[in-house]
């Protein structure tokens, strides 16, 4: 059994759809007309008539979907012509009767959808009616100028059709594939619907971002570029503040005598002044430039981090009559990117080692990062012991661990040089741990 | 040219999305199954659990699991169809990156028998359908459902006595060679049963109480014909697992006293075609196991005729006592359980049905009756 508010919502949104690839057609009649569109009032009019005919018909055949029911159904369409005739006579004749066309059309959609689900009602046929419909909106707005000021409603119908169509075929998929040989008896989970429809808002919005990336560009351009005539401007300022007004030949018009200027005559204060300045700039980049670019970093760890937690459907314990679900995030991704740079450092260092107390360093120092990685919580302050524990605790593999630790501990605490045979023992046991690590 | 280019952008969208699910969805996917426990108990509630791992940086919309079992294991009842003796189980999920989910399913066993899971179809697909892959993994999972026990003293009625009798074991004399434990002294027990261990535990004169042994030693045989003409299928199943519930009893009774039980059937195996079914009689608590394993394996197909198969085997009939579950009784059967009788082999017999002819049987052999409404 589906979800019948779901169900609903689907048929709402079927019917939307439907009326956003035929309702600019009668926009665009009254603009060559009378140029103008009508409003949000003629919207919501012909959206109500959609509506009307769909809850009419619900109501009247509710019991019976007979002859005469229909007919009493298909026969109350005289409500939504009399509503635009009330409400737009006064606009004229011709208006009046595209409104009143509009109205039928629409309460006709909205009957005809009572008996059908909502693949039926935004059927594949009319994906490809109402792609073609839009498309030839947009040229013709596009190329005839006096319909030009309707481009924009077109492109928000356009992208509001893809959007719905999108929703509606990716549901029908599911419910498609949840059917088991044509027996509609599983449910769709819920959250396997909004998992769904997250992805489709997700698609949506990369294809905006996408058909606009000449404006995101331009717009990132423009924003760096007013950043640094700002930063430039403060430097200026600061500049001026060291260098005050009527201190250098000065252009008497009260403005800052800046010391590089076009005006400035003094030479040799000058280039002092231009190096002592470039020094500072020099300097202050060299402080400032590795920590913004550190910030820079952290900033898209965090959204990434975000943005994991977004695809995370969840992370808790959910039961029902039938089952129980536990859901398990199973890596850690900011502290794996981050360990992934450490691990390639650590063994490009053990392939150059040659002291052999050394390459057993880097080969304990490498395990710990990689049980990092595998996402058991590894402090700072932990001793060799407690990383030992944790990690036979919570691998299954760890119990080679112990022996490792104990021929590092000899050379780390003991100062031991290790022999060549415990270096080799070691290499077999890293070996070892880093193979099954990978598994 | 913007109408193209938006038709582009959708276009290449809707690829790459396909390309992706089509190419990487099963990368790095892990499927397991299991259930609580590899053996239960008709009525019993286990648990069966799904454990789906992605472990991979590409989110999957969903993955639905097909699961074909018996209908007789009851879960899922909102997402699964029975079609035939199978229950179809669809079980969905949706995981993110790196995302483990464990389902853990409350099933009921609702009828004996093995039940196999020998793979799990996962189906997945791109977000309009346009890829959909699946891929069968290997659960080889099997699950023992064991007949359920019934209280034979309240369903069984004599027709010759409406109490009903009881099997019990006791002889005049107890066995000086088996201890069941120790009692009190009670000044009537001869000095060398005195258990000095016992008497030195307690602070009182303690002594070894034996227990009562015999020979004795019993034979089920459960026809899983209903009608007493042959047809190769059991026509009454559900007449016949009753039949196997009182078998199971019988044999747990068995286990309990001691007593050697064989079981004897015209059932089969589905692996076993063209055979039937004879064990021999032994006790302890393996064999009773192992009897309760094949009532559990016992398929409603028959190979031979009951009276030809009880012809067969009544020659190799050694133990003492015969106790025979049939639904009907016939002239030809009852001349075979008479000359059963007449080798000093004492022969009783559970009727399943309360329709039956024993004109000829002799009156020494009881019969008794399962009582009507508690054959369900």
């Amino acid at each position: 059994m589906k979800d019948r508010n779901i169900g609903k919502l689907l048929n709402i949104a079927s019917l939307l759809n439907k009326f956003l690839f035929l309702f600019p057609a009668f926009v665009a009649v009254k603009y060559y007309l009378y140029e103008t569109t009508g409003g949000i009032g003629a919207i919501l009019l012909q959206l109500f008539s959609m509506f009307l005919g769909l809850t009419l018909t619900t109501v009247i055949c509710r019991k019976e979907y007979y002859f005469t029911t229909k007919l009493l159904s298909y026969s109350a369409v005289i409500i939504p012509i009399l509503l635009s005739v009330l409400t737009f006579s006064q606009r004229g004749v011709i208006w009046t009767l595209i409104e009143m066309l509009a109205s039928g059309t629409f309460y006709f959609i909205g009957v005809s959808a009572y008996t059908k689900s909502y693949g039926e009602i935004f059927d594949s046929q009319n994906l490809y009616v109402g792609s073609f419909l839009l498309i030839l909106y947009l040229i013709i707005v596009s190329n005839f100028s006096v319909l030009l000021p309707l481009k924009n409603m077109v492109y928000i119908f356009i992208l509001l059709f893809i959007l719905i169509s999108m929703l509606i075929k990716s549901e029908e998929n599911i419910d498609q594939v949840f059917m088991l040989r044509g027996v509609e008896i599983p449910e769709v989970q819920k959250v396997i619907r909004k998992y769904n429809a997250k992805a489709i808002f997700s698609l949506f919005a990369g294809i905006l971002i996408l058909f606009n990336i000449r404006y995101i560009v331009s717009a990132v351009l423009k924003f760096i570029f007013i950043l640094y005539l700002r930063i430039t401007v403060l430097i200026l300022y600061l500049m001026s503040l060291i260098y005050p007004e009527g201190s250098g030949q000065g252009n008497g018009a009260g403005k800052p005598d800046l010391p590089y200027g076009p005006e400035s005559t003094n030479n040799f204060l000058d280039n002092i002044f231009k190096f002592i300045s470039v020094v500072i700039i020099l300097y202050l980049a060299y402080k400032i430039v590795p920590k913004v670019i550190k910030a820079i970093f952290k900033l898209v760890a965090h959204i990434k981090a975000w943005l994991f937690r977004v695809v995370k459907v969840r992370d808790d314990k959910y039961d029902d009559d039938e089952c129980v679900d536990i859901v398990e995030f199973t890596k850690q991704v900011e502290v794996k990117k981050l360990g992934k740079k450490k691990k390639n450092s650590l063994y490009s260092a053990l392939r150059k080692a040659t002291s052999p107390a050394e390459k057993i360093r880097l080969m304990y120092a490498i395990i710990v990062n990689d049980v990092r990685l595998k996402g058991i919580k590894i402090a700072d302050s932990d001793t060799t012991g407690q990383i030992a524990g944790k990690i036979t605790d919570s691998w299954k593999y760890g119990e080679d661990i112990r022996e490792i630790t104990s021929i590092y501990d000899s050379v780390r605490y003991g100062e031991e040089i290790p022999q060549d045979s415990t270096v080799k023992f070691m290499e077999q046991g890293f070996k070892g741990f880093t193979d099954k690590m990978g598994k | 040219m913007e109408a193209v280019a938006l038709l582009v952008i959708v276009l290449l969208a809707v690829w790459l999305q396909g390309f992706l699910s089509n190419r990487f969805a099963f990368n790095k996917l892990n499927y397991k199954c299991h259930f609580s426990t590899a053996e239960a108990t008709e009525g019993d509630n286990i648990t069966f659990t799904e454990i789906l791992h992605n472990n991979k940086p590409l989110p999957l919309l969903w993955v639905k699991a097909e699961i074909r079992t018996s209908k007789w294991l009851s879960f899922a009842d909102t997402r699964s169809f029975i079609a035939q003796e199978i229950r179809h189980v669809t079980s969905g999920f949706h995981l993110g990156l790196y995302q483990r989910t464990t389902r853990i399913w409350k099933v009921k066993c609702l009828k004996r028998g093995v039940f196999n899971i020998d793979n799990v179809i996962l189906v997945t697909s791109d977000l309009f359908g346009v890829h959909t892959k699946s891929m069968p993994f290997p659960a080889g999972i099997k699950l023992t459902v064991l007949p359920g026990l019934v209280d034979l003293e309240d369903i069984l009625r004599s027709t010759r006595n409406l109490q009903g009798d009881i099997i019990v074991k006791r002889w005049i004399l107890d066995d000086p060679f088996i201890i069941a434990g120790a009692k009190e002294y009670n000044y009537t027990e001869p000095m060398n049963r005195i258990h000095w261990q016992a008497t030195a535990r307690h602070g009182q004169l303690m002594v070894r109480k034996n227990d009562f042994t015999s020979n004795q030693s019993i034979r089920v045989v459960l026809n899983i014909q209903t009608v007493e003409y042959y047809h190769p299928y059991t026509i009454d199943r559900d007449l016949i697992e009753y039949g196997i519930r009182i078998a199971a009893t019988l044999f747990d009774r068995g286990l309990k006293l001691g007593i050697p039980i064989g079981f004897a059937s015209n059932g089969s195996f589905s692996e076993n075609d063209g055979s039937f079914i004879y064990t021999t009689a032994a006790n302890g608590s393996i064999h009773a196991s192992q009897l309760l394993y094949t009532l559990a394996r016992l398929e409603f197909r028959i190979n031979t005729g009951f009276d030809e198969f009880f012809g067969d085997i009544s020659q190799r009939i050694e133990e003492s006592e015969v106790i025979i579950i049939t639904s009907y009784l016939e002239d030809s059967l009852n001349e075979m359980f008479n000359s059963l009788l007449d080798r000093g082999i004492a022969v009783k017999i559970i009727l399943l049905n309360e329709v039956y002819n024993k004109t000829n049987l002799y009156d020494e052999i009881p019969v008794y009756t399962v009582k009507a409404g508690d054959k369900k």
